[in-house]
């Protein structure tokens, strides 16, 4: 909060308002600089009268007319990596959906050749990774954490998700249509799965480089 | 051992600097000031032609820092007089060594203007 705002001529009050059209960033680092600024120069017109605020005033609202654009326009470019992020999670999720499509078919043709919990496991493996693997990616492509964090909160989410999801379909779905036991062994086993494969990973990225 | 960092930056990528931008290094280049003292000393170079508002003059100041053409100072030149609570800049070696690349950038623009009789020539040249 700006100093002194409760005391305050009008005029000095109604700028620090116009301060909102700033980006918020710009306003929290600037803000109470700028509204002293104001402050020191209408202290500048108080001899000259009323023309030269009037003056003053036409200068500082072309002035946020021109600088207020400008900064949020900046804002925006900065944003590119966001962009960029999302894109790659945009892109990411087309991948899996024809990834779980292609896979799925696949599947459904084999399924009678295969062992009864060999093809749950592997169901299992795509779902849950498709899962665990979406949520990873929009929490280390944003930077919101740091890799290893992002794997045990991916962990985290993607077993939440997953039990309330079932939790859901065993309380709506006869009990002769639930899920069997291998089927919750596999989607656990997946779990364990991907989490092993990202937390690796994220332990051989995190290691310095090896001088020689 | 502490050791300062060789500035690698061609100031010449940095030109043409605006007219904003280079009044702000201009009035930071014989001492430090806050922005008030900033916006008076360019309204004084300019003979009042250049009017910097609170937004562009923060503005531009806050791509300055984020260029490192100028930085916070601690020091307070008039300790008396001042408000803490304002904040003080100065220009760094490569601010400098950008303003002044730029009033030469200017010194061969006025040269051509004068070559091309678009401004006259000095006496005595």
């Amino acid at each position: 909060m700006i100093s002194g705002y409760r005391h305050a001529p009008f005029s000095q009050k109604l700028y620090s308002l116009f301060l909102i059209l700033y980006p918020a960033e710009f306003r929290r680092e600037y803000g109470a600089h700028m509204a002293q600024l104001f402050r020191d120069r209408w202290r500048e017109t108080k001899a000259s009268g009323g023309a030269s605020r009037l003056r003053l005033w036409m200068y500082t609202l072309l002035d946020l007319i021109q600088s207020a654009p400008k900064e949020h326009l900046e804002k925006l470019r900065k944003g590119d990596s966001i962009m960029r992020a999302l894109k790659t999670i945009g892109l990411a999720i087309i991948i899996y959906v024809v990834a779980f499509v292609v896979t799925g078919m696949f599947l459904e043709k084999m399924r009678t050749q295969m062992p009864f919990f060999l093809g749950s496991l592997i169901d299992a493996i795509v779902a849950v990774g498709i899962l665990f693997n979406l949520i990873f990616l929009i929490l280390w492509s944003t930077r919101l954490m740091p890799v290893a964090r992002a794997v045990i909160a991916s962990g985290i989410v993607s077993a939440l998700m997953l039990g309330i999801f079932l939790a859901i379909i065993g309380s709506i779905v006869p009990a002769n249509a639930r899920p069997s036991g291998g089927a919750y062994l596999s989607i656990v086993l997946s779990l364990f799965v991907w989490f092993i494969v990202h937390w690796t990973w994220a332990q051989r990225k995190a290691q310095p480089p090896a001088t020689v | 051992m502490f050791q300062l960092k060789k500035e690698s930056r061609n100031p010449e990528e940095f030109l043409p600097l605006s007219p904003a931008t280079f009044h702000i290094l201009l009035a930071l280049a014989d001492r430090d000031r806050h922005g008030y003292h900033i916006m008076q000393e360019v309204e004084r170079h300019t003979d009042g032609k250049l009017r910097l508002g609170p937004g562009t003059l923060y503005g531009s100041i806050k791509r300055l820092l984020a260029d490192r053409l100028i930085e916070e100072s601690d020091e307070r030149p008039d300790a008396e007089l001042d408000d803490e609570r304002r904040r003080y800049y100065r220009l760094t070696e490569f601010g400098y060594r950008v303003a002044a690349a730029e009033a030469e950038r200017l010194q061969r623009l006025v040269k051509t203007a004068r070559a091309k009789s678009l401004i006259p020539k000095v006496q005595g040249r």
